[in-house]
């Protein structure tokens, strides 16, 4: 693969005067966006991201893209996003190792079974082939599963995995082929705005730009980002662990996770074993360090699963942020106080998967002003009279 | 033609270091999320440097710091039944077949 940038992200231009949109991140969520939005038609669109492209979120997670969900909307938006993987690497010229292994769900705790069927139940409606497994059907798609302690399981087998760098580099390409600037190590210090609410002029480290319209896509850090131009959101930062192992013959067809206990993992295209396991103890924060306590819960649960992973070798950890929202549900539009900032954040995890339909989607919106419903459900203003009940409960980690 | 391979786990060749470098990847991080070296079992270990090099020799005048990636544990590959072992003369034995650490048995003494 060899990509030729117009302006390379690394390179230490200055920016331009102004832009109709600044996008503030330069992860999948923003270079999505960028991307589609440049392919409307909209011209001399910015990108600026405070370190290298896939230094984030965006670069650190499993690669897991699925259609099981609790909430209708959250389904809707992952079986168009799945769409868009299938066609990613023809469209896109770039190879992102999309399998879809289906995702397989085991339920060790008879409590969350009832809630599991009527997810199902809803998943079908909306046209997800997801289906109640037996522990034996369970052993028959994972050989060497031990089912002890598992009561039932959903499985999908629609759902996958891909490589999340090339498929950061498929976007970064193609908007870089449009015209979209790209500027890696750039991070803003400071907004100014009109009285109405509305952000005229950026500050960044390499210097003011003019701006029409800005998508704050910063993830983990959009909390710190939106306080900067006067706009609380309540997302939070939480550090995830993970891990890959060396290479084995293809053996695990689909991502295996158990509802309720955060571990997941998936056998890559290239072989390895990719792994996490949320820390229901992880105290809130931004730091992305790696723990000894990790590997171990890791290898103790995954082992427990499948023994013959004992004596499969861990090669490297390492940790990012998930940007957890109130109800597990993403924070996308514009605060009424910001008119015209739009918030591509609090995806709990899920971003990734999620950002190549919301990406779609936000251009659409600020493109064309085209209304989209998901962001009126979504909008950030939802938490203003406390936490919403119908939280998302399919969060995996 | 010759290829030159600079990262043997994962294969990533010299042409490639370079091409990638043109297009933009100037700093060891972005070369390694781009180029996928490093990412193999050795982790960067016989890698790195020749990269860090690679890249100085390309950009000549720039003058800019080069940096080597962040190094990720584990150091060596452990094996996944080491890890989940609960009691702790297991996670000692680790370092028994390396040679350089005193078995479980003789650290008894």
């Amino acid at each position: 693969m060899s990509l030729k940038m117009a302006i390379p992200p690394g390179s230490r231009e200055p920016l331009p005067a102004e832009t109709p949109l600044l996008v503030i991140g330069g992860g999948i969520m923003g270079l999505a966006t960028a991307y589609n939005a440049a392919k409307l038609g909209l011209r001399d669109i910015v990108v600026v991201d405070r370190s290298f492209l896939c230094s984030g979120a965006s670069g650190r997670n499993g690669g897991g893209v699925r259609m099981q969900w609790s909430s209708p909307n959250d389904v809707e938006l992952m079986q168009r996003s799945i769409d868009i993987c299938k066609h990613f690497a023809s469209e896109m010229g770039v190879n992102v190792w999309f399998r879809q292994g289906g995702y397989l769900f085991l339920v060790k705790n008879p409590a969350l079974i009832p809630a599991l069927e009527a997810n199902v139940r809803m998943q079908n409606e909306c046209g997800v082939r997801t289906r109640m497994v037996s522990p034996s059907e369970a052993a028959e798609i994972v050989p060497g599963l031990n089912v002890s302690g598992v009561h039932v399981g959903s499985y999908n087998p629609d759902d996958g995995v891909l490589f999340p760098w090339p498929f950061i580099w498929g976007y970064a390409h193609k908007a870089l082929e449009l015209g979209v600037r790209v500027y890696s190590f750039v991070d803003v210090v400071g907004f100014e705005k009109h009285k109405g609410g509305r952000i005229h002029t950026v500050h960044t480290t390499r210097g003011a730009i003019r701006v029409g319209h800005v998508v704050n896509a910063t993830g983990a850090w959009s909390p710190e980002l939106s306080a900067k131009v006067g706009v609380s959101i309540p997302n939070r930062p939480y550090r995830h662990e993970i891990l890959t192992t060396e290479p084995l013959k293809p053996f695990l067809t689909p991502m295996v996770t158990v509802l309720g206990e955060g571990i997941y993992f998936s056998q890559s295209m290239r072989g390895e074993i990719v792994g996490g396991m949320g820390d229901p103890n992880e105290p809130q924060g931004d730091h992305s360090t790696s723990s000894l306590g990790f590997l171990r819960r890791f290898a103790e649960s995954a082992t427990s699963l499948i023994p013959a992973l004992g004596n499969v070798q861990v090669v490297r950890q390492w940790a990012g942020l998930y940007d957890v929202s109130p109800d597990g549900k993403p924070i996308l539009g514009e605060p009424a106080a910001v008119p015209n900032m739009t918030l591509l954040v609090g995806f709990t995890g899920n971003g990734f998967m999620m950002a190549p339909i919301i990406g779609k989607l936000a251009a659409e919106r600020i493109v064309h002003g085209t209304k989209v419903p998901y962001f009126d459900d979504y909008n950030p203003d939802r938490f203003e009279h406390g936490i919403p009940e119908n939280k998302e409960t399919m969060i995996i980690g | 033609m010759t290829k030159i391979i600079v990262c043997r786990c994962e294969d990533v060749l010299l042409s490639d270091l370079e091409d990638a470098i043109e297009g933009g990847n100037q700093d060891v991080e972005s070369l390694k999320r781009y180029t996928g070296f490093g990412t193999g079992v050795c982790q960067g270990k016989s890698c790195v440097a020749h990269v860090g090099a690679i890249l100085a020799a390309q950009l000549e005048s720039k003058a800019v710091p080069i940096m080597p990636f962040t190094p990720r544990p584990p150091v060596s590959p452990i094996p996944m039944r080491l890890l989940a072992a609960k009691d702790d003369t297991t996670v000692v034995s680790l370092r028994g077949p390396r040679g350089r650490h005193k078995g479980p048995a003789d650290g008894a003494k």
